[in-house]
């Protein structure tokens, strides 16, 4: 799993690359609950190179989105290929998560 | 003077319809089990999508082994049979811990709230949606969960069917 973190104007990108596993999962989950710990913390996980998820990646973007509400950050995530967009519905994961599009919708997302 | 006998043509070899490997380590060896199912998917020309809901199933399964039927002692084997027919890819799975039924499990609450939700249970659940049956049975001493996808139209490149 490759990791790669770019800060602009106060916003973190995470992209992420590989396989989100149980082998794997905890390295995400730590770098996602990290970047959302300051309060107002507001990061885009890019997920674009992301080509298959478990449920240990579904358990690590709900601990960092239950962060986020706790520090009054923001997570929005982005680029979800088909079968990963396939296990987040089949896990109800689309009502709690925020998924955009694009990068550009993410990133309006976080100036609204 | 007979004329020697026109060579025989290779013929092309056919896969082995049955693939097994033993994890030595339930917890750690997790990679064996996808390059064992790398293996097998190229073997049997296997769509893409095929050969990710079966590791998907693969890492689910195996970490719930690591976590309920071996609990705090998961450096145990985990044997994996991976089986092609017609119709479908039937993957055993097998381990010697507590007896487990990971099918017992009350399905988790796919609607509730951010604060309420709770990530327990998940995998199963995706497993149930992604595979076509799964079946639970204790064996002796033994925990053995048997898996079959069905192979789609889609299932299946068309060089893998011409190659069988």
């Amino acid at each position: 799993l490759e990791l790669l973190a770019d800060d602009t104007d106060g916003i973190r990108i995470l992209r992420v690359r590989g396989r989100v596993d149980s082998a794997t999962a905890q390295a995400l989950g730590d770098s996602l609950v990290g970047s959302l710990t300051p309060p107002g913390a507001r990061l885009i996980a890019d997920m674009s190179g992301v080509d298959y998820l478990s449920s240990a990646g579904l358990r690590v973007l709900l601990l960092a989105m239950q962060q986020a509400q706790k520090a009054n950050g923001r997570f929005v995530l982005h680029g979800l290929n088909s079968r990963v967009a396939e296990v987040f519905e089949i896990s109800g994961f689309n009502s709690i998560l925020t998924v955009c599009a694009s990068r550009d919708d993410a990133l309006a997302l976080m100036a609204a | 003077m007979d004329r020697d006998p026109e060579p025989l043509p290779d013929l092309p070899r056919l896969p082995q319809a049955r693939a097994t490997v033993t994890l030595a380590d339930a917890s750690l060896d997790l990679h064996c089990a996808y390059a064992a199912l790398d293996r097998f998917a190229t073997a049997h020309a296997l769509a893409e999508e095929t050969r990710r809901d079966l590791g998907l199933a693969i890492d689910e399964m195996i970490s719930n082994i690591a976590k309920f039927a071996y609990a705090k002692d998961a450096a145990k084997a985990v044997r994996l049979e991976l089986s092609i027919d017609d119709d479908a890819v039937e993957l055993v799975i097998e381990d010697d811990g507590v007896a487990f039924d990971p099918l017992s499990a009350s399905p988790p609450d796919t609607g509730a709230g951010l604060a309420s939700r709770k990530a327990g249970g998940l995998g199963i659940h995706l497993v149930r949606h992604l595979m076509d049956a799964v079946v639970y049975a204790r064996v002796g001493g033994s925990n053995r969960l048997t898996l079959r996808k069905v192979l789609s139209t889609m299932g299946r490149s068309a060089i893998g069917t011409a190659g069988r």
